[in-house]
């Protein structure tokens, strides 16, 4: 019996506790990917996620309620637990020379987590990870298929070496060689010289790889019926769609498009800013984004994804005109994904009316209910899940 | 003399002569991953579960940057295993092995560390084999389940009352015509001891440690009455060591001076013992070191007159502390109680008195355990499981009411947490088949 070796149980012990902060964190996933501090990351920076940390229950003082868990994710948030003392218990003893008075900021920069067993403070456990890492661990937790690029055309040519034969542009030096020796082993061993039929050559391939690069354009209702919280909740999608698109291609070109009743083009910087105009026609955004997608972005050389935001409340003479242009669009595109800002369970609205009507017919235009930013993770994976089966 | 080996007899000897009383002590030199391990564990042989991973983990983070350092780790058990960490110098072995002999004293003498079992070591080997087999057999899920029940109410276990003391005299020692003397009327038992007699019954209802209930009253498949029943031994073996963890270091720190005075130390030696004395015991000034409490206060006893060993062997913390501390002791270590006062922007710590009844009573609280009391009550005719509170305070319900969840799973009929006084309704209440929050969720 050996009286220290632990070793084995620590390692696994370990592994398992790891995995519940992973369980935790992707249970999580959809308030976490839907944070402030998240979206307004640049790429490449790490993000501090706070998470409440697994812990044994116990029966333990409190204040008679539960523990405020809360989201608490985000920017380096910490509870500063200065020199120790439980916040609960705001008082202690002390022992030296009089008139001790310490100073402890109000804001805290602790890191907590430092649980020194009073039981009131309950730690959580700051994970650090690269907003590229949070985005593959989102992308996988939802299990979204890779997209499948279509093959190209013209411009996106590439050359390789590929194949041999008796001509071509660079000499396999190896194959020749061997080819030589054999001819001279069959001959009986003796030298003999080198002739044309020892040499193997290699040759050029020119191939027409799929378009490895996406357009998408990202259309919004500007109409006076859309209100902060759904502007966020667009911001959170559209910050999610473009990482996936670039998770899946080269390069991806964005456009941003707003509508009342007529739509026009903005910059990425203004899309979410303006608002408040009057009523809606939904079929004038997605009109004018299969405007940019011909003028600049032609089918064949690029994927063509078109998303577009509504509260689904569009006037109800709308509703023939946007299933006929979203009909027509998308025999040229790979997706036309909707995210209706209500919970449509209980509503029907004219646009998810529309698109309902049109899904006999037509299997590259999906929809689905987007009532909360914590809802944009279940939306990715209704719209870009369902590509899978039809595309 | 360069090896810790060769100092072992010294030490034990030195120990003795200034009267302690150590159990065989044995000393192993481990690296740190291993100490490490050891102390998230407890106890080596320890059965796996994920808490004590989650524990290892952060003391890796904390000896990664150079947090932490710990100088002894000594199991309570026959013989006492002492972990020596193999980079420490020469000094910092000579200076752990002596405070470990003040533990061993304690172990020895002190009566609450007797109800504790010593051979912790084999049973938790046998047990952590067992589990590993109920694991394959049952599920990894269903064993890490209970044990999380377990854990939570572990700390509430209490050592079964001895068996009534014979009320008979031996015969030899009666005189032979006692039964002609005693005409005395038979005496009637007082409610205390009508108390005391039920629960000699082996803790029926109610019963101050819910685990010992589940184990002799729940209709639990064996392995789960065996698992039960090992965290009840781990419970009971920590026990008597979270209320005496002041007496106990200090004890330590004062066998650790002693010890180094009577030693023949080389000169370099001395200076880097004291060095660590002052780390290990030093004061501070807002939260009180348990080294430096227990050991000052032995100190103020001893040369006040008392009898420090028979103090060490009958109190634990609380009553230690409540006691022994007096208005000199206040006085000559310069204690003051402070107070978190917030002026909205800063938080401002300011002591608030030096009367010694009021430190006294701050310093009683912070040592009692905050574990709130909570027993099995009754079980009601409809078989839902009675938990009460053992006092007033309020708890938190949300830890609660996953704890009652694993009981009600285990009793597989209701359970109900009422509050300390009678409620019109339980603070939590849970069924056998509600679903568990925290659950992971299947996948």
């Amino acid at each position: 019996m050996s009286l220290w070796d632990i070793g084995g149980q620590s390692v696994r012990d370990q592994a398992r506790y790891r995995e519940k902060v992973a369980d935790s964190l992707r249970r999580r996933l959809g308030d976490v990917i839907a944070h402030e501090s998240v979206l307004s990351a640049p790429d490449g920076t790490v993000i501090r996620i706070r998470i409440p940390e697994k812990h044994e229950p116990r029966f333990r003082y409190g204040d008679g309620q539960g523990q405020g868990q809360g989201q608490g994710q985000g920017q380096g948030q910490g509870q500063g637990q200065g020199h120790g003392q439980s916040p609960s218990a705001p008082g202690g003893v002390g022992a030296g020379q009089g008139g001790d008075i310490a100073r402890i900021p109000g804001q805290g920069s602790g890191q907590g987590g430092s649980g020194a067993g009073t039981g009131h403070v309950e730690p959580g456990v700051v994970l650090e990870i690269p907003l590229s890492d949070l985005g593959e661990l989102l992308f996988e937790t939802l299990g979204l298929p890779r997209l499948k690029p279509q093959t190209g055309e013209d411009d996106e040519e590439e050359d390789r070496l590929e194949g041999r034969g008796r001509t071509g542009v660079v000499l396999d030096k190896k194959r020749s060689v061997l080819a030589h020796m054999r001819r001279e082993m069959s001959g009986g061993g003796a030298p003999a010289p080198w002739s044309r039929e020892d040499l193997t050559w290699r040759r050029w391939h020119t191939t027409h790889p799929p378009a490895q690069r996406a357009a998408v354009i990202l259309v919004r209702d500007a109409s006076g019926s859309i209100d902060d919280q759904m502007r966020y909740t667009i911001r959170a999608a559209c910050f999610w769609i473009v990482r996936w698109l670039r998770h899946n291609y080269q390069s991806v070109a964005m456009h941003f498009v707003i509508h009342d009743t007529e739509a026009r083009e903005l910059g990425e910087d203004d899309f979410l800013q303006v608002g408040a105009m009057g009523g809606t026609y939904v079929s004038s955004g997605v009109a004018l984004a299969k405007e940019i997608l011909d003028r600049e972005h032609p089918e064949g050389s690029w994927n063509r994804y078109v998303v577009f935001f509504s509260d689904g409340e569009d006037w109800e003479a709308d509703g023939k005109r946007l299933e006929a242009t979203l009909a027509e669009l998308s025999q040229s595109t790979a997706l036309i994904a909707y995210g209706e800002l209500r919970d449509s369970g209980t509503v029907r609205t004219v646009v998810m009316e529309t698109v309902n009507r049109l899904k006999p017919r037509v299997d590259n235009v999906v929809a689905a209910p987007l009532p909360a930013p914590s809802r944009v993770a279940g939306w990715l994976q209704d719209v870009f899940g369902e590509e899978a089966k039809t595309g | 003399m360069t090896s810790w080996r060769d100092w072992v007899q010294p030490v034990a000897a030195a120990a003795r002569s200034i009267g302690l009383q150590p159990c065989e002590t044995e000393f192993l030199e481990v690296p740190a991953d291993t100490l490490y391990d050891l102390a998230a564990y407890g106890l080596p042989g320890m059965y796996g579960h994920w808490s004590f991973g989650q524990s290892r983990w952060r003391s890796k983070g904390e000896f990664d940057v150079g947090l932490s350092k710990i100088h002894e780790l000594v199991s309570h058990t026959l013989p006492a295993y002492a972990y020596l960490l193999d980079h420490n110098s020469l000094s910092e072995h000579i200076f752990v092995m002596a405070h470990v002999m003040g533990h061993s004293d304690f172990f020895q003498r002190n009566i609450f560390m007797q109800h504790a079992r010593t051979d912790m070591l084999p049973l938790l080997r046998e047990a952590s084999g067992r589990f590993q087999r109920y694991e394959l057999e049952y599920g990894q899920a269903a064993v890490e389940r209970l044990l999380d029940l377990a854990h939570a109410l572990m700390w509430h276990v209490e050592p079964l009352p001895a068996p009534k003391p014979e009320t008979r005299q031996p015969e030899s020692e009666r005189s032979p015509y006692a039964d002609l003397l005693d005409d005395r009327p038979p005496k009637r038992p007082s409610p205390d001891e009508l108390l005391a007699e039920r629960r000699q019954k082996r803790w029926g209802t109610p019963c101050p440690d819910p685990l010992f209930y589940l184990i002799s009253q729940a209709p639990i498949e064996p392995w789960e009455r065996d698992v039960l029943q090992v965290v009840r031994e781990v419970g009971l073996h920590y026990r008597p060591q979270i209320r005496t963890k002041v007496m106990n270091e200090g004890w330590a720190v004062r066998a650790c001076l002693k010890i180094l005075n009577e030693l023949d130390l080389p000169g370099e030696t001395h200076l880097a013992v004291a060095h660590l004395h002052a780390q290990v015991a030093r004061a501070d000034p807002l939260r009180l070191n348990p080294y430096w409490l227990g050991w000052r206060l032995f100190e103020h006893l001893e040369t006040t007159g008392r009898d420090v060993a028979e103090i060490m062997t009958l109190e634990s913390d609380v009553s230690f502390l409540a006691n022994w501390i007096d208005a000199d002791f206040v006085r000559e270590e310069q204690l003051y109680n402070w107070d978190a006062v917030s002026d909205g922007e800063d938080t401002i710590l300011r002591e608030s008195t030096r009367a010694w009844e009021r430190v006294r009573d701050r310093l009683v609280a912070a040592h009692t355990p905050p574990i709130p009391a909570v027993a099995v009550d009754e079980v009601a005719p409809d078989g839902a499981l009675r938990l009460r509170l053992g006092d007033p305070r309020p708890i938190d319900v949300t830890d609660a009411q996953r704890i009652v969840l694993g009981i009600a799973r285990l009793w597989r009929a209701p359970v109900q947490l009422w509050a300390a006084t009678d409620g019109s309704k339980p603070l939590t209440a849970a069924g056998p088949t509600d679903p568990d929050p925290e659950e992971d969720e299947p996948r």
